[in-house]
């Protein structure tokens, strides 16, 4: 490990915890039904699909493009409340699912599900040492975490690339990373909304594409880059909208202040995802094995 | 409370009159049919503009609204349009 912060180092469990520890009742009265809360997918040929098959289909595409499918073994670093691990096991064959999280109410709630063939560790990335390799590897919504707000450019990269170097030597052959991230567009960091930075996600710093690409140089080729902010937009909107229609539940749950305070959170993401400020990347990793062509 | 008269042209002016005190310009001087994006507007007025135009319009609004409906006259047009059955539907007094 280097110079930089071991409490927070590929991700703070308190800035975690801040957020998602606010209330499994609160998440559930506005995420849909799988408690997936991470951008949905809608692909072209089906533009109207409600948010739940918007979801499921997102957690379909991030199963396949890993080579999860039929799996002995897989790893979901950020997991949630599980809806990924979830379908691996009871949909798509996989006959163990690890999931790593570093909040502590997730952890329990998936606990309390019983999943067959899901296991969670409350645990980071950095802290995490696999009893055998996984076929496939899934970040859906952890990648913003991993770096912290006051680092530079190069030290965000020294953290991703150690982030890369983990998951280049966990995967077994002809295994995948696939990696959902919130990233910069427009936005310059040092514009990025305080309210955000302080209120909703603390101790959190977006990655720029460039850092992405420079981290993973040498460990993965890209095999496949989306930029799907508009999806994101819309289910900012979403869950706007679900929170709306019952907000009554809400504040009786978490009080005005939090329920004001995620209100202002999801409509200006969903600007910042309509204007371009901000991105949402789907990237599909294939570690680099080949001796033909050494990393250098 | 909206008042069931307010006209289209009400919105529209209360809309130039918020984005001429964003850029610091008369609302005269903002032009009903110029994009949005054209302002320069940040996500922060965005979201402000749309959040005061749902409490004076008792209308709940989408707050990507601003990016269906590019322009004031667009914008004007549609939250009129929504106010509208409300308005026309008030009972009629005898």
């Amino acid at each position: 490990m280097s110079e930089l912060s071991a409490q927070t180092w590929g991700g703070s469990a308190e800035g975690i915890r801040h957020h998602y520890d606010v209330s499994h009742a609160f998440y559930s009265l506005w995420l849909d039904e799988s408690m997936t809360y991470s951008c949905a997918l809608w692909e072209a040929d089906a533009p109207d699909l409600p948010l739940s098959l918007a979801q499921q289909q997102k957690l379909d595409f991030f199963i396949r493009a890993a080579g999860a499918v039929g799996a002995a073994c897989t790893l979901d670093i950020g997991c949630g409340w599980g809806s990924l691990l979830g379908r691996m096991t009871g949909v798509y064959g996989v006959r163990r699912a690890v999931g790593l999280t570093l909040s502590e109410a997730q952890a329990s709630y998936l606990r309390s599900l019983g999943l067959t063939g899901v296991e969670v560790r409350t645990e980071s990335w950095t802290a995490h040492t696999p009893t055998a390799a996984y076929d496939a590897i899934v970040s859906i919504g952890a990648f913003e975490h991993f770096a912290q707000p006051d680092q530079s450019s190069p030290e965000k990269i020294r953290v991703y690339r150690a982030f890369f170097e983990r998951c280049h030597r966990w995967l077994s052959a002809p295994g995948r990373l696939s990696l959902q991230t919130i990233a910069y567009g427009t936005l310059r960091p040092e514009e990025a909304n305080r309210f955000i930075q302080s209120e909703i996600f603390p101790d959190s710093e977006l990655p720029r594409l460039e850092e992405i690409v420079a981290a993973s140089d040498g460990l993965f080729e890209l095999a496949l880059l989306r930029n799907d902010r508009l999806d994101y937009a819309r289910t900012c909107e979403a869950w706007l909208s679900r929170l709306r229609s019952r907000r009554e539940e809400a504040v009786t749950l978490v009080g005005e202040p939090v329920v004001e305070r995620y209100e202002r959170y999801l409509k200006l993401s969903a600007v910042g995802f309509r204007m371009g400020k901000i991105g949402l990347l789907r990237l599909v990793l294939r570690p680099i094995r080949s001796h033909w062509s050494r990393p250098s | 409370m909206m008042d069931i008269s307010v006209s289209q042209s009400a919105i529209a002016e209360w809309m130039q009159a918020y984005i001429g005190d964003f850029l610091n310009v008369d609302a005269q001087q903002v032009d009903v049919q110029t994009d949005f994006e054209r302002f320069g507007l940040d996500s922060a007025i965005v979201v402000s503009l749309v959040s005061e135009l749902e409490e004076w319009l008792e209308l709940e609004l989408s707050p990507s609204l601003l990016f269906e409906y590019p322009t004031i006259d667009a914008m004007s047009q549609h939250l009129y349009g929504r106010k509208l059955p409300v308005s026309s539907a008030q009972p009629v007094q005898p």
